[in-house]
């Protein structure tokens, strides 16, 4: 009796979050994309670059942090992140921002910072 | 010097360490020679004591003639932090693992039993591989030329108490892992398959209380003092951290269930082994460089990448080994018909956490699977909230349900009588399970019921209070202690109760340069706390300037105010001062109904134009901070002036002279002192069940 009923849990749970994977599994993955290639969709995305020193800040009116980044390719773009600047902003490399460009800037759900060469605790997810 | 010697005495304990395992396989082989085996490996650990003191000594003697000191320390860094120091950076942490890793081993040695030999036998190359790694990527490498200044600092976030903690206990879990991992590979060598859980609980217990203790401390150092708001970010490293904590979570689960019905043998095995291979599996994705794009946790690529990808699958291949070779024994073993209701909820149980280790592991891998089928992508966080929290639900159920079932089955009510009986049994020792399930159920309580955090970005003007939710906010100003955190003063009051936030923005010397630190202020609350995080301060601005050009004879308006530049007052300065010419210009300023007549000039001296401002006073201005018009140039053949006036804006608004301002994110975070207690009780709870585990071990053995 109790072997069948294994069975029928584990059939049920490997079931239910298949399932439930399966159907996010799109919509939780950003691929990764250049500045040109971001500007030109509208889902959501990451993109790397490199912040422009000094051309960030936070609207007055919205509060939300902007600042400006450029990639590899020299294409640069706005991005509006309604969150906290990070405190490794200003000396950070790169960074890399998760979101979708709309009209005329990126707006970032996700920002993250980075300093490659050292064992960093720094998250903003 | 220094550097030399470091090497050469962890050379020395690499071939000690490889002595010691000759030994034990001539004990096992042939019965003699564990006395000898002993010796070897307390010389090897003396090795690594003593390369760890050198690093000490070092660190805080700030000799920078070794790298490593000079790329994680500074001459000014507070002596907790210098400490700290020591596991800032790669080669340093891969010491203090093999540092707690013999340190455990003596313990280990002693109280393995009969299951020393075999078991050493797998513990040794452990060491011997950790050891490797320090040779390979030494925190010894000396600087090359003696590098001046004061060394480059720990970076500004770890300059944190929890760095002294947080770490270090962390890697005492990564070591201790490997115990559980050396028993059950020694056991099914030995085609025992039950007698190695035995010495195998307490530490099992204890890697899973200090991996837990790792996490819980990761998790409030983000909260307290990082200032984002969060404690767990679903960033791919506390992921990975989070995959032996998991596996662990079943292992001391399923060990206690093969103690009372012999049933799950395979399974703990398994688990025994995934918890360990996952420690390195965790380490391997954390330094390779394969997420460095992905999480701001990990290291660049290092030398130590590709061996800790080996040494993953050095680990897994004596688990896979093992359990085909003893294949047929493990169906044996299991007696098929044990099968009561109690089992079924640990099975569900376990199949959860094989579910959730999954799925956060396509998580955290999804980068690497993704670059090599070319479409590279990252997972967000959303992926673990959505999948995670029905799985959060269906173990806090369990949680609730599983001890209202008894192994035989029976009335709820039994099984309640039973439970009870049960914790008067065993007293304050055997509190620890019941208080880390509690834990865990305030934990899972707190992360499902907690819900959303409102938060909002405000400008706070100095003074002036500010409204959010229901509570008043008076930014009064910043102000500096003595431990050099300049710290913003900011008056809450919610209702009746009015306190002080005392947010920090700060500037920091680390890695080599200033940075700007912020540190929230938590004002914590048994529902929720207030987290209130600081952006960005602007000290108060000097006032507007409005620079235009006058014609003569004619206007320029703004607003109310209106300027008029009537004519040139050329004049002789001497009359004031003795000195040269004075180019004046009469200017008519209206405010509304009000107007005066001004002049400013501008004074020739020898070699320059000096100008002589005029105070615009109006009736209402505020004469502390009166607006000013200047000339700044003079076209004679237009007849034209460029004047600027200053303060014109802040003389309009009445109430309000130039003041600083502070930008705040303030937020609600629900149920947080639940979630931390929940934590605390689930660690406490596990070093109790340990102590307890341990002192029967020892007291029967």
């Amino acid at each position: 009796m109790t072997a069948k009923i294994k069975y029928i849990i584990a059939g049920a749970l490997i079931l239910f979050f298949s399932i439930l994977g399966f159907m996010s599994f799109k919509k939780t993955m950003y691929p990764y994309v250049s500045i040109r290639e971001a500007k030109n969709q509208s889902q959501m995305v990451q993109v790397i670059g490199k912040p422009i020193p000094g051309r960030n800040g936070y609207n007055n009116t919205t509060m939300n942090f902007h600042f400006i980044i450029q990639d590899r390719n020299h294409d640069s773009m706005e991005v509006v992140y309604e969150g906290v600047k990070p405190g490794t902003f200003d000396e950070a490399p790169d960074v890399v921002v998760i979101g979708q460009y709309k009209i005329n800037a990126f707006y970032a759900t996700s920002l993250l910072t980075k300093c490659p060469s050292r064992y960093e605790k720094k998250v903003n997810p | 010097m220094i550097s030399v010697v470091g090497k050469t005495v962890l050379w020395t304990g690499l071939i000690l360490f490889l002595i010691s395992f000759i030994f034990y396989y001539i004990q096992y082989k042939k019965g003699s020679g564990r006395g000898p085996a002993r010796l070897f490996f307390l010389l090897a650990g003396l090795c690594v004591a003593g390369a760890s003191a050198l690093l000490w000594k070092a660190i805080l003697t700030h000799d920078f003639s070794i790298a490593y000191v000079y790329e994680y320390s500074s001459k000014d860094l507070p002596a907790l932090y210098l400490l700290s120091s020591f596991w800032a950076g790669q080669a340093g942490s891969f010491l203090l693992w093999l540092f707690w890793g013999v340190l455990l081993g003596f313990f280990f040695i002693r109280w393995s039993g009969e299951y020393e030999s075999q078991s050493m036998l797998f513990y040794i190359p452990i060491q011997c591989l950790l050891t490797l790694f320090l040779l390979v990527e030494s925190p010894f490498q000396s600087s090359g030329s003696c590098p001046t200044g004061p060394g480059m600092g720990l970076n500004p976030l770890l300059q944190d108490p929890w760095m002294v903690f947080h770490p270090p206990v962390m890697f005492l879990g990564y070591a201790a892992a490997a115990m559980p991992f050396c028993l059950a590979l020694a056991g099914f060598w030995r085609r025992d398959y039950q007698g190695w859980i035995g010495e195998a609980r307490p530490w099992a217990l204890f890697a899973w209380s200090s991996l837990g203790a790792g996490i819980a401390m990761g998790g409030y150092w983000a909260y307290k003092v990082l200032g984002w708001g969060g404690w767990w970010g679903w960033d791919p490293v506390e992921n990975a951290s989070l995959l032996p904590f998991l596996m662990g979570t079943a292992l001391l689960h399923g060990l206690i269930i093969q103690k009372k019905k012999q049933i799950f043998s395979g399974t703990n095995f398994i688990y025994a082994v995934l918890t360990f291979v996952l420690v390195i599996l965790s380490t391997y994705l954390t330094r390779s460089g394969v997420l460095a794009e992905s999480s701001v946790h990990s290291f660049g690529k290092t030398r130590l990448s590709t061996p800790l990808f080996y040494f993953t699958l050095l680990a897994l291949a004596p688990g896979l080994g093992l359990l085909f070779l003893r294949r047929r024994d493990i169906k044996k073993a299991s007696p098929p018909k044990e099968q009561v209701n109690k089992s079924v909820v640990f099975f569900s149980f376990f199949l959860v956490l094989i579910l959730f280790t999954l799925i956060v592991l396509s998580g955290i891998l999804t980068p690497v699977y993704s670059r090599w089928l070319h479409f590279y992508s990252t997972r967000g966080p959303e992926w673990y909230n959505i999948m995670v929290r029905p799985m959060g639900i269906l173990i806090g159920v369990m949680l609730v349900l599983c001890p209202l079932f008894s192994w035989e089955g029976g009335t709820i009510k039994n099984a309640v009588f039973n439970f009870l009986q049960r914790i008067r049994k065993k007293g304050i020792q055997g509190a620890g399970g019941p208080l880390a399930h509690l834990g865990a159920a305030m934990l899972l309580g707190a992360v499902l019921f907690g819900g959303l955090s409102p938060k909002s970005r405000v400008t706070l003007i100095q003074n002036e209070p500010g409204r959010w939710r229901n509570q008043t906010l008076v930014f009064e100003g910043m102000f500096t202690p003595s431990d050099g955190k300049t710290t913003a003063r900011i008056k809450m009051t919610e209702g009746n109760n009015v306190y002080l936030a005392l947010p920090k923005l700060y500037e920091s010397y680390g890695n080599g340069r200033m940075q700007i630190r912020a540190e929230p202020y938590i004002k914590k609350g048994i529902f929720a706390d207030v987290y209130i995080a600081p952006l960005e301060y602007e000290e108060p601005q000097p006032g507007d300037s409005w620079i235009f050009e006058l014609e003569k004879t004619k206007s320029v308006s703004r607003g109310e105010w209106s300027f008029t530049f009537d004519r040139f007052v050329m004049g002789d300065h001497s009359q004031m001062t003795g000195q040269g010419s004075r180019f004046g210009a009469q200017i008519t300023v209206k405010h509304g109904l009000d107007s005066t007549i001004l002049e400013p000039a501008l004074i020739m001296e020898p070699d320059t134009l000096v100008p002589e401002p005029a105070p615009i006073l109006l009736p209402g201005t505020d004469t502390l901070h009166t607006p000013h018009i200047v000339i700044q140039r003079i076209f004679a053949d237009r007849k034209a002036i460029q004047v600027a006036v200053h303060g014109l804006e802040t003389a309009m608004d009445e109430k309000a002279p130039p003041r600083a301002s502070l930008k705040v994110e303030i937020s609600r975070k629900p149920m947080m002192t639940l979630l931390w207690f929940g934590l605390l009780l689930m660690v406490l709870g596990g070093f109790l069940a340990t102590y307890r585990r341990l002192s029967r071990n020892l007291s029967i053995g």
